[in-house]
């Protein structure tokens, strides 16, 4: 159990990563590396899940290839996977006695010195974005303390996490709807400038504004945006199916 | 207005529960439809004349998207009209902006609280749709003059803020996926009734030989002087009931 002294460090310095524009993998990194601390000797790996549902490897508290590798085993098999399909942890003491259950894992982990195992979801209601691994030499349960607190952690890594998510999506939504509704308006303008200068429907200026744009290979909106900003511009458009005079 | 006191997450989930069964007048699918029903819930939750919600992107406003009816999306245009209000504050500050007595801020949007207050709105309260640095809208509710600002209504109305800001962010099928290219043209799709806004506009820059900004700035002051919705102003141009060039404003 890990003094509460340490474990108000603990938090403070994840707060303090989750500044603005704070870098993912490295606040990853320091949840990771806080995790092991708090559990003693065990190592402790991060998995995110892709928008397919595939778990990737995303931090750790070492980068030991044996560690890497029994993170990666996992999109087959193991207590990482099925935390996050059920969205609860999974506890597993003592390895040895998983072989039936996790038949490559299983193995691979005794093998390379890992005896007991635990998996806890990244979860923030109803969404499961990942699962914290937990990796022990020795064949015991996480105390309770231990669970607690490692939940904690996982719930502000999560946090973290979908609001970094949002803000990215918010920000792509801003640019898509911005360039969406520029060239909507600028050719809605350019018809009505058409419009005007012809003494036509905005119906018939659209179709001479495409056919316009159609002959001359021109995009729609960079035609548009051409009459609406150049005085008289709109006079270069011929109307192909009036009579000339 | 009077709401019951709750805790943040309870009213959060009320406003989820509240959005989902909600039945607005017009049926709408995709999100403009999931925001019609956030105003529509949040109309009959916190007791308001109306709300509507109103899209910004880095170019500013870009008009109303989502209603609880035809009058609140006709309120929620005046700032488009007026070029000021509430909203555009309430965007720019990245705050709510709480008016709960309109008639004694006539100095700060002259223009826009004499439209309100004539059709009869005097309270208004402002929410911006934000997530950490980007804005992407604001929620606005309508309400009756020197109507009661309470911590239970400013409470409800953040909640159903968050609900209209992730439907914004998710989707109507809010499955978490990265927004995609329909998102975006489903708001831009939402925004089809200003469609004459802009075609009047180029239709005033070639009549009266101005600049295309000009054009609406002549636009909102003959909209304005004449007392006539801009919406309206626009569909007489286009279909040449109204002749710009005897506009003496």
């Amino acid at each position: 159990m890990i003094a509460i002294e340490r474990l108000a460090d603990v938090f403070v310095d994840v707060a303090d990563t989750l500044v603005t524009d704070f870098d993912l993998i490295d606040f990853l990194h320091t949840v990771a590396g806080h995790a092991a601390e708090i559990t003693g000797t065990a190592a402790v790996g991060l998995m995110l899940a892709d928008s397919n549902g595939r778990l990737h490897y995303m931090a750790a508290s070492s980068e030991s290839a044996r560690l890497l590798e029994l993170l990666q085993l996992q999109n087959s098999e193991g207590p990482c996977l099925e935390c996050f399909n059920s969205g609860e942890p999974v506890a597993q003491p003592d390895l040895r006695a998983a072989y039936d259950r996790w038949p490559v894992f299983a193995r691979r982990a005794v093998a390379s010195g890992v005896l007991a195992v635990h998996a806890l979801p990244m979860r923030l209601r109803d969404t499961v974005i990942g699962a914290l691994n937990v990796f022990q030499s020795e064949s015991v349960a996480l105390p309770a303390e231990d669970q607690r607190v490692l939940r904690a952690l996982a719930d502000l890594a999560t946090i973290a996490i979908i609001q970094e998510r949002a803000m990215a999506r918010a920000e792509l939504l801003n640019e898509q709807l911005q360039s969406a509704l520029t060239s909507r308006i600028v050719i809605e303008q350019a018809k009505g400038a058409i419009a005007q200068t012809y003494g036509v429907s905005v119906e018939r200026a659209f179709e001479m504004l495409r056919g316009h744009a159609r002959s001359h290979q021109l995009r729609l909106s960079e035609l548009a945006h051409t009459i609406v900003t150049q005085p008289g511009a709109a006079a270069i458009l011929r109307d192909p199916g009036a009579p000339r005079s | 207005m009077t709401v019951v006191e709750r805790e943040p997450l309870d009213r959060y989930e009320r406003a989820r529960t509240l959005v989902r069964t909600a039945e607005p007048e017009v049926l709408r699918t995709g999100i403009a439809g999931v925001l019609d029903r956030v105003c529509t819930a949040a109309t009959g939750e916190v007791r308001l004349f109306g709300a509507s919600v109103h899209l910004m992107s880095g170019a500013g406003h870009e008009g109303v998207a989502a209603c609880s009816d035809q009058r609140a999306l006709e309120w929620g245009e005046v700032a488009f009209t007026a070029g000021e209000g509430p909203c555009l504050d309430a965007w720019r500050n990245r705050g709510p902006v709480l008016v709960p007595d309109l008639a004694a801020q006539q100095e700060r949007w002259p223009g826009y609280s004499t439209t309100l207050l004539g059709s009869g709105v005097g309270c208004v309260l402002a929410f911006p749709l934000s997530i950490g640095e980007v804005d992407l809208g604001v929620l606005e509710g309508y309400d009756a003059p020197r109507c009661s600002v309470d911590t239970g209504t400013t409470g409800m109305m953040s909640a159903f803020a968050r609900v209209a800001t992730e439907a914004l962010l998710d989707g109507p099928a809010a499955d978490g996926s990265m927004v995609n290219g329909s998102s975006a043209s489903q708001l831009s799709a939402a925004l089809e009734h200003r469609i004459e806004i802009h075609q009047a506009q180029g239709m005033v820059m070639v009549s009266l030989g101005v600049t295309l900004p000009d054009a609406l700035v002549r636009m909102r002051a003959h909209a304005f002087a004449s007392d006539v919705p801009l919406l309206v102003l626009a569909q007489d141009v286009v279909t040449r009931r109204a002749d710009p060039r005897e506009w003496t404003t």
